[in-house]
């Protein structure tokens, strides 16, 4: 047991230095990332200073919807896919037949790694949004809503793993399997209420949204820290959102294993 | 001049035998493309059943700028992202120098050799959504409107194609920077939304320092018959002294490369 978790603690490591190593990069991600939030507060500043009201929200509360999920949505979502589907295009994918660990929990580990980095580099900007907001936009979490979210959090990283390794498996029955990738993104885009809060929505799509695991990364933690959402709904979405852990769980192993029989390479 | 056309015949030639022999590989990125504009209208739509206008732009007039967005798609990811996104890589793993051996200009060669066709759909749309944007507000656009937002948008091209160029060249000082490729058009998503919707610093320093706000607004603003001849004037200007620094900084960032040939 001491052996198999040293071997992954390394794994762990070395990602851990890797991400470091290339500092620079993982610095210009926080600030790509950061882009397109920065785009969405200019909007709804506008909007609101237009003289529009949207729904029953304030322009602080929206504000902290997008400043927020946007935080929780970087600390949980994973971004190995792009490479993992390469790695199976090239046939570099065979190393990971041979090694002692497999594909999918080295990347976990490595992914874990660099999302531990996005958390220390995230508290600089968080700090500072406390510092200027923290009378209007931030608010203190209680216990209970910290656990729910910290739950919560668990369970769209696992999701959001399971779907990247998903479009992994995709690229050896399909060469253009990145464009899954984009697939992935529109979906999450559309449904997991990063473009509006979700009850802004029509109703059949809020509905949807409310059933679908996209929801996970952005829009139910976001209301958990809110208030918006009442503790039986809370416990209903950690639910729900376990029985998409375990769905998805089955249907990428199950992919995966007939996956990797159809794999060919040479050399590497 | 002659020899570049020429050449760039033959590339477009060489990408359109590729279009055709990988048919599903174009149609895939073709459904990428629209899934990703039906993204937008998607947001669009659900924003205008809240909300009647962005800092004074009504839905017709911001579909208008949203399809000149959608134009921008078309050049960026059309004409140079499958160049230059193997750029950085190039210079990290040291595979420049079958590139600045060619007897051609290496910023021209590195810079357009590979043209994505399935972008042609990000134009067709864009064009519909123009058009769709332009009878939705009743507004009629001349021959002159059309002339004076093409001729925007050629600027709009060249600031976008130079900024771009320059941002990627700084994969040069650093060891590795293969995301340095997604800046440009993520800072390029500011302009979604008019000049109108920026005020004070943001303002100043995007519509003005580094234009990006006007590479939408402005066309949208001649096709609306917002004339704005001055502003045209000075981006114009921008743009193509933006072009000579991006050729001046890639000159100047060769000096750092070094490889143990490729």
């Amino acid at each position: 047991m001491k052996h198999i978790l040293h071997k992954y603690w390394v794994i762990f490591t070395i990602g851990w230095q890797v991400a470091i190593l290339y500092r620079e990069e993982l610095i210009l991600w926080r600030i790509i990332d950061a882009i397109p939030l920065l785009a969405m507060i200019v909007l709804w500043v506008s909007v609101y200073t237009s003289g529009n009201q949207v729904g029953n929200f304030t322009l602080p509360t929206l504000l902290t919807y997008y400043v927020m999920g946007s935080l929780f949505d970087s600390i949980v979502s994973t971004h190995f896919e792009e490479e993992g589907v390469r790695e199976v295009n090239q046939g570099t994918m065979a190393r990971f037949f041979i090694r002692p660990f497999s594909y999918q929990r080295h990347s976990l580990m490595n992914t874990l790694s660099w999302r531990l980095l996005t958390i220390m580099l995230s508290t600089i900007p968080i700090l500072f949004f406390i510092f200027i907001f923290y009378r209007q936009l931030f608010i203190i979490p209680s216990p209970s809503q910290l656990l729910l979210l910290i739950i919560m959090g668990v369970l769209a990283f696992c999701i959001e793993f399971m779907l990247s390794l998903a479009i992994v498996a995709g690229s050896f029955f399909f060469e253009q399997a990145n464009s899954f990738m984009h697939l992935k993104w529109i979906l999450t885009g559309i449904f997991s209420g990063s473009l509006l809060p979700l009850s802004l929505y029509p109703h059949w799509m809020e509905r949807l949204s409310r059933f679908l695991p996209f929801q996970f990364g952005f829009a139910v933690p976001i209301e958990i820290y809110l208030g918006q959402t009442t503790v039986n709904q809370a416990y209903w979405s950690v639910l729900l959102a376990f029985i998409w852990v375990i769905t998805l769980f089955i249907t990428v192993n199950w992919l995966w294993n007939r996956s990797v029989n159809k794999f060919t390479a040479v050399g590497n | 001049m002659k020899r570049y056309l020429n050449l760039y015949f033959h590339f477009f030639k060489y990408n359109l035998i590729s279009a055709i022999e990988y048919k599903t590989d174009f149609i895939t990125w073709s459904l990428v493309t629209i899934g990703w504009i039906a993204f937008t209208l998607v947001f669009y739509q659900l924003l205008f059943s809240h909300i009647s206008n962005i800092a004074g732009w009504d839905k017709a007039q911001m579909l208008i700028l949203q399809g000149f967005y959608f134009y921008t798609d078309a050049v960026l990811w059309g004409l140079f992202y499958k160049n230059l996104y193997e750029l950085p890589y190039k210079i990290n793993h040291g595979t420049l120098d079958l590139e600045l051996v060619k007897p051609i200009n290496k910023q021209f060669l590195l810079s357009v050799k590979k043209i994505n066709l399935n972008q042609i759909n990000s134009l067709v749309m864009g064009s519909i959504i123009i058009i769709y944007g332009l009878k939705l507000g009743n507004f009629h656009a001349g021959i002159s409107d059309i002339l004076f937002a093409m001729m925007a948008f050629t600027a709009a091209t060249v600031f976008l194609y130079s900024g771009w160029f320059i941002t990627i060249c700084l994969a040069f000082w650093v060891e590795r920077l293969d995301n340095i490729i997604h800046f440009f058009p993520n800072f390029r998503q500011f302009s979604k939304f008019p000049l109108d919707a920026y005020q004070g610093l943001p303002r100043m320093l995007l519509g003005y320092a580094v234009p990006i706000l006007l590479v939408t607004t402005l066309p949208s603003q001649f096709l609306l018959h917002q004339r704005q001849f001055s502003l045209l004037t000075v981006f114009s200007l921008i743009s193509i002294s933006l072009l000579i620094f991006s050729r001046w900084f890639f000159n100047t960032a060769l000096r750092r490369y070094s490889s143990a040939s490729s």
